[in-house]
């Protein structure tokens, strides 16, 4: 435990609090523990962590569905990539307009503070390169923990979207069952 | 049977030649086939009920003692522990027979396994035992889809069929030799061919230990000839004759206090706590205490499973219309949840804990990780817990709760107002709206009505407006197995509860019951129109007729195999269900659906008569780029679910 937790507040309540800085090092540490807690608890299945390259550290877990996530983490910067994590979705699509609407969506005052991202600490959008979508978080402000929470419930959410709103990109994608 | 005139007229000459040319030449054939049906209607006489039926009805039930054979001793046994209802084809004579001599309602339809699905669908809207039979061979295995379907369900139906002698296995000795045990591996609880003629109560006492205990499923017994057809002179002669108080107990397993204490604390603790309903608080007639445990602790329900309406979905605490609300709980209390999602499949975000009560220790830790498991019976559970909480209060929660109903709510109504701008077919959202409409909030009292919510496609718009507001009102067609096409067989098993009145649906008693279904699902069990008619049985049955599979928009690029998707357009499921005697609609406009529905329900009123309500829609509506909203998703649990 390197984090000093004595600020750290339930996500999206109330004004974020300074952060005390760490370096790369410790904040790595607060991630990996905050992931590890997934996988300790079961969220995620067969949880690894790479080699890093170039200072990016990625970790490889199964959670929503069969296909294997990854998501990179390059604690200089603080940002979190879950690195292709929708297939076939391009740029020009009504689909890839949508998710971007929708990720915008999630920083709304209008949701609660315990589903919204907090843009004071973070910085989110959904990225499409060779028609596959990424998802990128950037902690500000030293709110690395809060951004490893934040990401990993924006991909859920992202997740219950999709089932919701696009079944058939699911069933395509996601092996969900069509019937 | 109506009456055939017979002989050679040139009329009836026209009738078979037409009949013999078929679908080869449409123009031709449309010409010719009214040629044909005027033919037909000047020929035929009135569908009528045979009155053998009333007969029947009337008949009072034989004096059963010593000496009797294998079938009437078994047939007490059932009749003793209490099974609600047989649905069965002819065949394993023997055995049905003393089952129906017994009193124990008995209804004869088309199909094994359209039957094996009508006691499904009973017991999942009474919580009782049905029975099912099938003869050796064909029936038995025409009804192996309906037992996967209700072991799916968690539904506790008696499985029974007949088989060959002993004497004769492995010969091929005539016709419809099978082995049977192993066919419903995987797809039951328990199940035993029979051998010795002496234990055939002793193992009545296997099947009703497991079909009375614990997590429900199907249990199947098989009767070799010289099972059902022994002779007992008396009890002497039967191992373990005795009364079923003394081979099995009415006793639950109770929570253990630490456990309900560790419960109180997480609940305590939490901010957003919410409660998921299942299959077992139904199966242990605990809604009254899921109630008191969510009023006293103010925490929201959902319910999931394969009946709804253990919580009033008008209840302020009902997060059954609010799937937006679902990823906030961090505290989820599952009660009865046999079919466990996995991670992502319900809609719980991954911060979320979970207390997990469940008579089944084995199970609990499945699929979903938990921070407590309770082996308990469920009501004992709830019981407990609200004995034991303090007065909770989850103000913002239950407010969150709400705006996520309006939400929700809100986008239903848009859906409506879009599919009601498509006149050239009826949208599914004006059938899901209307029927609602008509159901909660009309002249109807609003849980007066038990649902078949069956269906795909339809089903996704159906159940956004549908709503439960006592146990059993909806039964979730569909539920986990995911077979398209037990709908009606599904109606026949509904209905027959209504008419008994049979648990939860005593307060309902004799009215009729809704069902919907699309094309696909009637070409399976549509022939049970004719048992819904030949009983009398008040069910008006909506087809949503879209020409086409729900696969069909999946496949829609696949220019070869497209037509494996794909039926004749327009085809009239009305006059099919008028030609089994029921009553028959045909809708293609908007403005004609909810006339024909009253129609309809009036026909069931007046004359306790079956109605084919033919909805004509069409396959593009699935498109979203064509007709928004298009193909819809799902949230789960809730009212959308039917996964889990």
């Amino acid at each position: 435990m390197v984090a000093d937790r004595t600020h750290e507040q339930s996500p999206g309540r109330g004004t974020p609090a300074p952060r005390r800085r760490l370096t790369p090092e410790q904040s790595l540490d607060v991630v990996r523990e905050r992931l590890q807690s997934y996988a300790d608890r079961g969220v995620f299945r067969g949880f690894s962590e790479q080699r890093p390259v170039a200072g990016r550290h990625r970790f490889r877990f199964s959670w929503l569905g069969t296909r294997p996530l990854a998501l990179d983490y390059t604690p200089a910067t603080g940002t979190f990539v879950f690195r292709n994590l929708l297939p076939n979705v391009g740029a020009r699509t009504s689909l890839f307009s949508d998710l971007q609407a929708f990720v915008a969506g999630r920083a709304s005052p209008r949701l609660p503070p315990h589903r919204r991202v907090d843009r004071r600490r973070t910085r989110i959008r959904c990225v499409s390169a060779r028609k596959t979508v990424s998802v990128e978080l950037v902690a500000t402000r030293n709110h690395h923990e809060y951004g490893v929470n934040r990401v990993i419930n924006l991909v859920h959410e992202i997740f219950l979207y999709l089932h919701t709103y696009r079944p058939e990109y699911m069933w395509e994608h996601f092996d969900a069952p069509q019937e | 049977m109506p009456r055939q005139k017979q002989g050679n007229s040139r009329r009836r000459f026209m009738k078979q030649a037409v009949l013999g040319a078929g679908a080869t030449a449409a123009t031709l054939g449309a010409r010719a086939a009214g040629v044909s049906a005027a033919a037909a209607e000047e020929d035929a006489q009135p569908i009528r009920i045979p009155a053998e039926f009333e007969t029947a009805k009337n008949a009072p039930l034989p004096e059963i003692d010593f000496p009797m054979t294998g079938a009437q001793v078994f047939a007490r046994a059932c009749k003793e522990e209490g099974v609600a209802a047989l649905f069965c084809c002819p065949g394993n004579y023997s055995v049905v027979h003393a089952i129906s001599d017994v009193g124990i309602p008995t209804y004869g339809g088309r199909h094994e396994g359209a039957l094996c699905h009508a006691a499904d669908a009973f017991s999942r809207v009474t919580g009782e035992v049905a029975a099912t039979s099938g003869t050796e061979g064909p029936g038995f295995t025409d009804m192996i889809c309906g037992v996967a379907a209700a072991n799916a369900a968690r539904s506790p139906i008696l499985v029974l069929a007949s088989n060959k002698t002993i004497f004769a296995e492995d010969t091929e000795r005539g016709i419809q030799d099978a082995y049977q045990q192993p066919t419903t591996e995987g797809m039951r609880k328990y199940g035993k061919r029979l051998i010795t003629p002496a234990r055939v109560h002793e193992y009545a006492g296997y099947a009703f230990r497991q079909l009375r205990s614990g997590v429900p499923k199907p249990v199947h017994l098989d009767f070799p000839a010289e099972i059902a057809n022994a002779r007992f002179r008396d009890a002497s002669e039967i191992e373990y004759f005795y009364d079923k108080t003394k081979y099995r107990t009415e006793t639950k397993p109770y929570p253990d206090p630490r456990a309900i204490d560790q419960a109180v604390a997480l609940l305590r603790a939490a901010e957003r706590p919410l409660i998921v309903s299942s299959n077992g608080v139904f199966h242990s007639r605990a809604w009254d205490a899921l109630r008191r445990l969510a009023e006293r602790a103010q925490i929201p329900v959902v319910e999931s499973g394969a009946t709804k309406g253990q919580f009033p979905a008008d209840h302020e605490l009902s997060a059954d219309t609010a799937p937006g609300a679902l990823a906030s709980a961090d505290l989820v209390l599952l009660v009865g949840q046999y079919c466990m999602p996995t991670q992502g499949e319900f809609a719980f975000g991954p911060d979320t804990k979970y207390i997990r009560i469940d008579p089944a220790a084995e199970d609990i830790g499945r699929n979903l990780p938990i921070d407590l498991g309770i082996v308990s019976d469920e009501r004992a559970a709830l019981e407990a817990l609200a004995d034991a909480v303090p007065r909770l209060r989850h103000e913002a929660w239950v407010a969150e709760v709400a705006a996520a109903r309006a939400d929700f709510e809100a986008e239903n109504a848009q859906y409506y107002e879009t599919g009601s701008g498509y006149t050239d077919a009826v949208h599914p959202a004006v059938i899901g709206k209307e029927l609602a409409d008509f159901l909660h909030a009309g002249s109807l009292p609003r849980d007066r009505t038990t649902i078949v919510q069956g269906g795909y496609g339809i089903a996704r718009y159906t159940r956004r407006y549908l709503r439960s507001f006592r146990p059993g009102q909806i039964m979730n067609g569909a539920y986990q197995y995911g077979a398209i096409g037990p709908d009606v067989g599904y109606t026949v098993g509904v209905a027959a509860a209504v008419r008994q009145g049979t648990g939860p649906q005593a307060d309902y008693q004799g009215h009729p019951v809704i069902a919907i279904t699309g094309d696909a699902g009637f070409g399976y069990t549509g022939m049970e129109m004719e048992t819904l008619s030949k009983y009398r049985l008040p069910a008006v049955v909506i087809v949503y007729n879209n020409n086409a599979w729900g696969t069909w928009e999946g496949q829609r690029n696949n220019q070869v195999g497209l037509p494996v998707h794909l039926f004749q357009e327009n085809l009239r499921y009305d006059k099919l269900g008028e030609a089994l005697g029921a009553h028959g609609e045909y809708v293609t406009r908007p403005s004609e659906f909810r006339p024909a529905l009253e129609r309809a329900y009036q026909v069931a009123l007046d004359e306790s008569r079956p109605s084919v309500v033919n909805v004509q829609a069409k396959k593009e509506f699935w498109l979203r780029d064509q007709y928004a909203p298009g193909f819809l998703g799902k949230v789960e649990p809730g009212v959308l679910s039917y996964y889990h």
